[in-house]
């Protein structure tokens, strides 16, 4: 039966995925507390700049959408600061110009829908070795950043005044904080895609607030659901012959019902 | 409400001038907001060890006093002292606790008592997670405001009350000298506003300098032995017995505002 796991793009699927999986989950559940949930969908959108600059020029995909989900994710905070603007409305002014931006460089460059398939809806089963070390190197950035500021995050994240009263450097900590979402956002882009990117950074987390515990508990609890989302979606996927990516997705919220019901219960 | 334990009187003369042994001195502090002026030449300082309260209307700027104390707010002239140190120049934030007036978070937070009492360490705990000594202090701290048993209760469960003096326990676990707090029992009950005063007025006989904002003037007068009347500037600074006599009141407030002080030598 587990035969399927001595495929190489299997394996590549499964490590992957599970780093992706971890960094989506865990910085996912500061995303929900801080209520910015449409920040995700936002930066993977205002992504599609940069995928289509990369396909029409030819060049790293990755990298390129990376660097853009980058400066998106500070470009949220700069306006949200600077602008006093609300987090959700500068997700909301960002996002359809990433998006149309993006649109405007496919035309321009005849770029069939093919090759953005994988982008807005993942790949996870094309991904390659170099993928596989391109996100574990990335990914392990972004968790041993997540590591050595976990504390400051939570406390800006249950209340960002008191947190700037105590002398804390909130301002720095929130740039870096929106500049690990952009580079997580792309790190996921090949396992969900565009479109499914927040099935990976959302659900997992909200999986694990249903159940009530503390928040180091749910920390642990959102990367656990993330995991066994991923690993199930793969697993269907094979058996089943369906999308991968949609199959991590409706697995997230399986487990999120499950979640939910067992609280319930 | 019920008396908290009586003071003895120690009050000092009203102390608009800078001394050696001010914690925080604001010197001419003006601030506006939209253009509004909100405060205009602010000048008190407040000296160790004092129970200061600070009285007004609303939108008599003395949120705003503290915002600029801790840097979340700029003067449009003036200066803030903290510890001797210009406030752009302060550094030792642990040395300062600070209890808001309303913390406005998700009651379904994922958070213990226990670890929303640790976010008072979080400057300085960096990638290790809390040591033992640090445990301890978190665990003192919710001791000395009477929820160590709720510890691993999520705070979200707790009521307005217990839940301030969480807040409170927060601002203690790195053992401030000198403890902020904006209206810090508003939308509680009697019986857990008189704990809460009992608690301030403990931590000020170990020499902590606390200052209150407050909309009570009753409670004031049972609980600080100094006050400030504030609305735009400085109407008042001295004994909260004086005040009534200082004809302050209605000059801050408008007409129809009377004081009903309380006598800190016979406890009455």
């Amino acid at each position: 039966m587990l035969e399927f796991l001595s495929y190489q793009f299997i394996q590549n699927a499964f490590i992957a995925g599970t780093i992706v999986a971890v960094i989506c989950a865990v910085l996912g559940l500061f995303i929900v507390l801080r209520k910015l949930s449409f920040m995700t969908d936002g930066i993977a959108h205002a992504s599609l700049a940069g995928i289509a600059a990369a396909i029409a020029l030819n060049i790293d995909v990755l990298i390129v959408a990376g660097f853009v989900a980058l400066l998106s994710g500070l470009g949220i905070n700069r306006i949200r600061e600077k602008m006093k603007i609300s987090g959700d409305a500068a997700i909301g002014l960002l996002l359809p110009v990433g998006l149309a931006t993006g649109i405007v460089l496919l035309s321009l460059a005849h770029v069939t829908s093919v090759d953005l398939m994988s982008y807005l809806f993942g790949s996870i089963l094309a991904i390659t070795s170099s993928d596989v070390q391109f996100i574990a190197i990335f990914g392990a950035i972004v968790i041993a950043t997540i590591a050595i500021l976990r504390k400051q995050l939570f406390y800006i994240s249950f209340d960002e005044d008191s947190a700037k009263a105590s002398g804390m450097p909130v301002s720095t900590i929130n740039y870096i904080f929106f500049g690990l979402v952009g580079i997580t956002v792309v790190l996921a882009l090949r396992v969900a895609g565009i479109m499914l990117v927040s099935a990976l950074m959302i659900i997992p987390p909200l999986a694990a607030l249903q159940l009530k515990k503390d928040f180091t508990t749910t920390l642990a609890l959102s990367a656990a659901f993330g995991i066994l989302s991923v690993w199930m979606g793969i697993i269907a996927s094979y058996y089943i012959g369906v999308a991968t990516g949609a199959a991590i997705a409706l697995s997230s919220f399986a487990l999120f019902l499950m979640a939910y019901l067992l609280k319930r219960s | 409400m019920k008396k908290p334990v009586a003071r003895k009187a120690s009050a000092k003369a009203a102390t608009l001038k800078a001394s050696p042994q001010a914690v925080l001195e604001f010197a001419g502090i003006s601030f506006s907001y939209a253009g509004e002026p909100t405060l205009d030449s602010v000048s008190f300082a407040v000296q160790k060890g004092d129970f200061l309260g600070i009285i007004g209307p609303n939108g008599a700027g003395k949120s705003t006093l503290f915002k600029i104390a801790l840097g979340l707010e700029k003067p449009t002239s003036g200066s803030v002292k903290i510890f001797g140190k210009k406030q752009p120049d302060f550094s030792d934030w642990h040395r300062i606790g600070f209890v808001p007036q309303k913390v406005q978070f998700d009651p379904n937070f994922p958070a213990s008592v226990f670890e929303v009492a640790s976010m008072g360490l979080a400057q300085n705990t960096g990638l290790m997670p809390l040591s033992a000594m640090q445990k301890i202090a978190v665990r003192n701290a919710l001791h000395e405001v009477g929820l160590e048993s709720q510890a691993d209760r999520r705070i979200g469960e707790l009521s307005g009350g217990q839940m301030q003096r969480v807040f409170l326990a927060r601002a203690l676990v790195s053992k401030p000298d000198l403890l902020l707090l904006d209206e810090p029992t508003t939308g509680i009950d009697s019986e857990q506003q008189e704990k809460f005063c009992c608690l301030l007025e403990r931590l000020n006989k170990t020499r902590m300098t606390i200052v209150i904002i407050s909309h009570d003037l009753t409670f004031m007068s049972y609980l600080v032995n100094k006050v400030i009347c504030l609305n735009r500037r400085v109407f008042y600074c001295g004994h909260p017995k004086d005040i009534a006599k200082s004809g302050a009141l209605p000059k801050a407030y408008g007409h129809g505002v009377h004081a009903i002080t309380h006598d800190h030598e016979h406890g009455a």
